[in-house]
This record gives structure tokens, sequence and C-alpha cells, in this order.
């Protein structure tokens, strides 16, 4: 670690080698009580203006005195009279080495080096140009806060800070070891959250290496390291109240600077179904929500691989009404059903993650050519069935019920239609024990994924708030179930 | 963090259950009277609970380590690796004859890699979920079936029959406690959900029957699964696909469960003197 210094010069010399190319390094020598100095700070990260604002005003309200014998020379005194003796509304710690310099400059604050001294002197005067707090595009509602996290760690913590009042809030921030030194911070409520399981994420994070951080996510591998996995007993919420309401729960938070995502952990299976509306709503609705939620989740996992499984291996259990019109469907078509399903599967993909990445202005025209060719011409040339497209149809608005668990669903029904496809109902059951171990192998730090909460008072039927609240819930009730 | 090495009573229930859904699914029908079925399945049962009771009280002799152990140990593997065999003879059944599949064969690989590989706990994790699931299954089949039984039967004379022997199948989880479920650490676990088993499997069976017997009268020969044909609910009709394939999946999970059973009970044979030693 390298000390800051006596000299100015070679202070300056050392910050110069490092940004002198940069445009947005700025260094200005200035002379206080006959003593030369310099303020660094990077433009548009530390505001100009505020600077000076605040040391005209702390000069005018609080100038010692210009009697000679009283007159400081050195930058050790005039760094004393500076920070313990003037209104100048510096940091309380002084910068000492280069590092903790260019992380404060790098956080958009300006600092004061003097000739003489070893030690600067830090002025909180960010400016930093950031996105607004918005209402996040995802984890709609209809009731509640519209606040969504934004990009910039501090205001994020602002935010949960805003809501839980208490003085059980815990908002630790670190360094990742990173390229980047990304700030990251460890959020939980001191008496809710385990204090073993805080202690394990906080020496995972300090001990994890990830090439760049720019989400909350990229820690998720050193978290619940494993070979291969589908589900992660991990979610995601960019809503204050949603992270402030799992912070109740005991839940563990980590925010990263530059992403609205913030991380919960651990989470439960169960929680993927339910949102903030449900205890907005009445206990009989949300819980309908969650019915049906639950449902569309399985329907658009299995749906696919149970029609393939029924109209191939086992038509008889078809209604014959049904089952005439698909047969003839499939008869004028040239691929056999199996293949037309994950041909239509994997085209939904392809113009989902289409619309998701291509410009806005174009993203009228594509899916308006992405309906006309699957909906219109395939079926008028005979590529594809009218069964088949309503099926995969249906299954691609399902998973959007829950958004949470979109990838493993996509997956799984892929999985599940190739299962069903090549090896008829003892594939089909295959993949649903697949899918059942998938969610039971999971566990984090003692809280099984798929507990036993589905079966509580907030699993898949919810019972009335006042009920539930005089029972409040922690994730840790869940350990070892 | 050390895997856990024993199963819970969960997992050994639903083992349990699937093989004798299986052995009454598939069994070639019922010549004797519905009451000596019964009395039959109850006097085994009381057997079987007697017995596992007694193993259970004694677990910590027939767990000792030794020669004694050991011999104990291999006849238990040599027990698993033939229901292991008949419980892959049933599942062979019932894929070629209900769904005209040799899929099973094909994946018998991995199937025994899966059971292998697969922890204790996470069995035991599964066994919750699958264990309800077959539990609504078997309640969704007696709504089905409730409209279409002769409860007349029950109170009809039956002609005499000469005494015959009760055909009870007796599982090697009966008296598995000690080996699968006690390790050194949870030697105060509760035995009394391993004393159920045989009454769990007893039920079954006799629920089976006098299903049987109430809707086709007794004594018939119809095999196990017209029973599951008979099913309907307003328009549909062939729920019996379905309920073999929840059954299908049960079984395959008891499957897994019996190669892995295997591989503690190896693993415990291969351990040497000087654990045995420790293990004192």
């Amino acid at each position: 670690m390298l000390q800051l210094s006596s000299s100015l010069e070679e202070n300056l010399a050392a910050l110069n080698a490092r940004f002198g190319a940069s445009a947005d390094f700025y260094a200005k020598r200035i002379e206080l009580y006959h003593c030369p100095g310099a303020i660094v700070l990077f433009d548009n990260m530390a505001s100009l203006e505020s600077l000076w604002s605040l040391l005209l005003d702390a000069a005018t309200r609080h100038t010692p005195s210009l009697e000679p014998e009283r007159m400081p020379h050195t930058g050790t005194q005039v760094y004393d009279l500076l920070m313990n003796h003037s209104g100048l509304p510096a940091e309380d710690g002084p910068v000492k080495d280069m590092d903790d310099l260019i992380r404060r400059m790098t956080a958009g604050m300006a600092v004061l080096l003097l000739d003489g001294c070893k030690k600067g002197l830090v002025f909180s005067v960010q400016g930093l140009k950031s996105r607004s707090v918005e209402e996040p595009s995802g984890e709609g509602n209809l009731r509640g806060s519209r606040e969504g996290f934004a990009d910039l760690l501090r205001v994020n913590l602002s935010l949960l800070r805003r809501l839980i009042r208490t003085d059980t809030l815990v908002m630790e921030t670190a360094q990742a070891d990173c390229a980047m030194k990304t700030e990251y911070a460890i959020c939980y409520c001191k008496d809710k959250a385990s204090k073993t399981a805080v202690a394990r994420v906080r020496r995972t994070l300090q001990e994890a290496k990830p090439e760049v951080l720019l989400d909350s996510s990229y820690f998720v591998p050193w978290l619940f390291p494993a070979r291969w996995r589908l589900f992660a007993p991990v979610s995601y919420t960019e809503r204050p109240p949603s992270a402030a309401a799992k912070l109740c729960e005991g839940k563990i938070i980590i925010l990263v600077n530059g992403s609205p995502s913030a991380l919960v952990l651990p989470s439960l299976f169960c929680e993927n179904f339910d949102c903030l509306d449900d205890y907005a709503t009445t206990a009989v609705f949300s819980s309908f929500l969650r019915v049906l939620k639950y449902g569309s989740f399985y329907l658009s996992i299995f749906l696919p691989g149970v029609f393939v499984c029924l109209a191939v291996y086992l038509p008889e259990l078809i209604p014959p009404q049904l089952l005439f019109k698909i047969a003839a469907a499939e008869k004028a078509t040239p691929l056999p059903l199996f293949a037309e399903m994950l041909l239509v599967i994997i085209l939904l993909e392809i113009i989902r993650e289409a619309g998701l990445r291509m410009p806005q202005t174009l993203g009228h025209s594509v899916s308006l050519v992405a309906a006309l060719i699957i909906g219109d011409a395939a079926i008028g040339a005979g590529l594809l069935s009218t069964p088949v497209i309503l099926v995969a149809s249906i299954t691609a608005i399902s998973v959007f019920v829950t958004p949470s668990l979109y990838e493993p669903a996509t997956l799984l029904r892929l999985g599940v239609t190739l299962a069903a496809g090549l090896a008829g109902p003892v594939g089909l059951v295959c993949a649903a024990l697949g899918v059942l171990a998938a969610l039971t192998s999971i566990s984090a730090m003692g809280v099984p994924y798929l507990s036993g909460a589905v079966f509580s008072g907030d699993g898949v039927v919810r019972r009335n708030y006042r009920t539930l609240s005089r029972r409040p819930f922690t994730i840790w009730q869940r350990r070892g179930s | 963090m050390q895997q856990k090495q024993t199963f819970s009573a969960q997992t050994l229930t639903l083992s349990v259950a699937a093989a004798e859904l299986g052995r009454a699914i598939f069994g070639a029908g019922q010549t004797g009277s519905v009451r000596a079925v019964l009395l039959s399945n109850v006097l085994a049962a009381a057997a079987f609970v007697l017995l596992a009771a007694l193993a259970s009280v004694n677990a910590s002799r027939l767990n000792r380590p030794g020669f004694a152990g050991k011999c104990i140990c291999a006849v238990f593997l040599l027990w698993y690796l033939f229901e292991l065999v008949r419980t892959a003879a049933m599942l062979q059944q019932a894929c070629w004859e209900q769904f005209a599949s040799m899929a099973f064969i094909g994946l018998l690989p991995f199937f025994l890699w899966a059971g292998w590989s697969l922890g204790c706990e996470l069995y035991d994790r599964m066994a919750s979920v699958l264990g309800w699931l077959v539990v609504l299954g078997i309640v969704f089949c007696v709504l089905g079936l409730a409209g279409q039984l002769q409860w007349q039967v029950l109170v009809t004379g039956e002609t005499a029959h000469s005494f015959v022997l009760p055909d009870a199948t007796f599982y090697p989880e009966y008296f598995s406690f000690p080996l699968l479920c006690m390790s050194k650490n949870n030697a105060k676990i509760s035995k009394k959900p391993i004393v159920w088993l045989p009454i769990i499997a007893a039920v079954i069976s006799s629920g089976y029957a006098l299903g049987l017997a109430l809707l086709f009268g007794a004594p018939q020969a119809y095999p196990g699964y017209e029973l599951l044909r008979a099913w309907s609910f307003g328009g549909i009709s062939r729920f019996d696909a379905a309920f073999l394939l929840l059954w299908l999946a049960a079984a395959i999970f008891r499957f897994g469960f019996i190669v892995r059973a295997v591989r503690l009970l190896c693993e415990r044979l291969a351990e040497g003197p000087v654990n045995a030693e420790a293990a004192r």
C-alpha cells in the first residue's frame, strides 16, 4: 500500500502518472496560509460548484486571524487548523495512502493535498450524473410503491434506510476484489438474520474474485458453487419495498454499485409465486392468483411434453373429436409432431430473444413479421399444424406469469418435450422425477429450496394478513425442515 | 459438509407403498373371499409389526460391528438385490403391457447411475412430495369409483373355503431401521413410523381387494388394473393411465432407493476393522 508522501510534488507526480492521460482528471494548485496545496478530483463526478461554494462559505464564516506569530506555515499545521479548528465540513477520516485516495476520488469526492503533510482532507461534493429513481420495468404491481432501485449504491441504501427506520438495519459496504473495484453492500436486520449466515456471506464475498462485477448475480457461483444448476436459491428484486420485506424476514440482501438489481438470499421456491400485490388484495383473490401461477408454471413445463406423449404414444386417451382434429392437422404437415413441437418452441425462443435485444424502433416490425411468418404463412403453407402452435403459444404465455422462473422453465420445457418424444410415458415420468430432483436437491445455508412453506399459512393459499401478522415469518424457521 | 447417510421414515413408507400398489395392480386376481383376504392381511400385518418392533428395539444389537453385524448386513444386501430385480421386472412389465414401451430397459443404466449417485437427503425430500401426490392420486381414484361400488357384496353370504395361508409379502424395509435409518449421531430417532410400515402395506392390499370385490363381486379373476380402468368421473374415463404414470414415478423412486440402499450396505460391509473399533 503506497503511503502519501509529505511532498506535494511527489503526490501530484504519482497522480499524474496514473491519471494524467485522462481528460476528467482535475488538479488545481492553490495556496492556503502560504502553504502550497492542490485540490484533486474527477470532473463530472465531484461538483466544482459545490466545492467552491462550500469552501467560500466556510472561509467567510470562520476565517482564522492573520497575526504573523499565529500564522501556520507547514502543511501539517495548515492541515490541523483546517481539520480541527475551522468550519470546513471535511470528512472525519483523512486520506493516508494512494489506494484510499483513488477510492475516494472515484467515489466523487474532492481531496485537498498540502505540501509537508502526509494526509489529505476529503470533501463530499459528489455531483454524479445517474439514472433517477424510477419504476422498474419488471415486477409490475397495481398497488404499492412505484419506486425502484437506481444504479448508484448509496442511493439504493438510502431507499432501504427510508423504509426500515430502526436501528436493526445494518448495511456493510466493501469493495470487490475485481478489476473495477466495484463497491457492494450486504444488508440485513441484525435481530432477524442468522449471524453465522451473515458471516459466511461476508467471508465468501471478500474471498470472491470476479473478473468484473456488474451485477449482484455475479456473486452466485461463489455463494452457491455447483457444477450445474437449474434453480438457484436466490431471488432478485428491483423494488425497495420488496427488499425491505425480505429484510424483515431475516434474509440477506446484496446490492452492487451500478446495478439496480438486489440479490436476496436465501430464497424459497414458493416465493417465485407471490408478489407485493398479494398482501394488498383479499386473501381469497391472492390465493386464487397463486394457484393460477402454480398451474401456469407447471403447464409451461409439461404441456408440450404431455401433448407429444399423448398424441404419439397414447392417442386412446385423447377424446375422439379432439383426436380427429389433431390427426387431420398432422396428416397435412411434413414433419412428425415431435419435431414440429421442438421447432416451434425454438422459434418462439428466437422471437422472444430478438424482441428483447433489438432497438425499440424496430420492435413493432419484427413482431409483425414473426406473427405473420409463424401464425399465418407456416400454417397456410402446411409446414406447421395449428394444434402444435396453439400448445406452444399457451406455454410461451404461461411462463411469463412467473418471470423469475423463466430460465429454468424454458430449459425444463425442452427437456420434458425431448424425454416425452423419445421415450414416451416412461420418459415423461423420468422428466417429472428429474424436475422434482432438481427442486429438492437445492438448499441454501441449511434452508431447503422446496421447503414445506408451501403448505404454511402463506404458501399456495394465503391466510388473512392479520392472522399472518400474529406469527411473523423468519426464513431461518425453515432451516433443516 | 458430510452427506447424510440415513433415510427417513417417509422414504421407506413410499417405497413400501409403491411395492404394495404394484403387487395389487399387477396381481393375477382374487380367488378367495374378501373376508379371508382381509383377515389374512390383518394377521400378517400384526405379525410383521411385532417382528419390525423387535428389530427396532434391538437395533443396537443388530447394528453392531463385527462378524455378526456383517452377516446381517450381507443378508439384507442380498434381500435388497432380490427386491431390486423384482422391482425392475414389475416396472418392465408395466411399461410393456400398459404402454407398449421398452424405454425402461433402455434407461436402466441411467436409473442405476442416478440411484447410486443421489444422496439420502434428496430421497427424503423427494419422498415427502411424491408421497403426497400418491395419496392425492388414491383419493382421486376412490372418488371416481365411489359411485360404482356394490356395497351389498359385504353382507352377502359366501361359500365355505378351506384355510389358506395369507398371501402377504414382506419387504426388507420393515426391518431396515437399524441399518438404514440409524446412525451414530441420531440413536434417539423415533421408531414409530417404521413399525407402521406393515400396516400401511396391509391397508393398501386390503383396500385394493375390497375395491375389486365391491366393483366386480367376489370371487373374481379380473387382474388388478381392471379396478383402475373402471374409474370414471363425468365424461373423463381414462384416469388409469394417469394413475399408472404416478405409480411408475413411485416405483422408479423405489428402484433408485433400493440402489442407494445397496450402496450403503456395500459401504458398511467394506468398512474395515479400524472403523469398527472406532464405532465401539
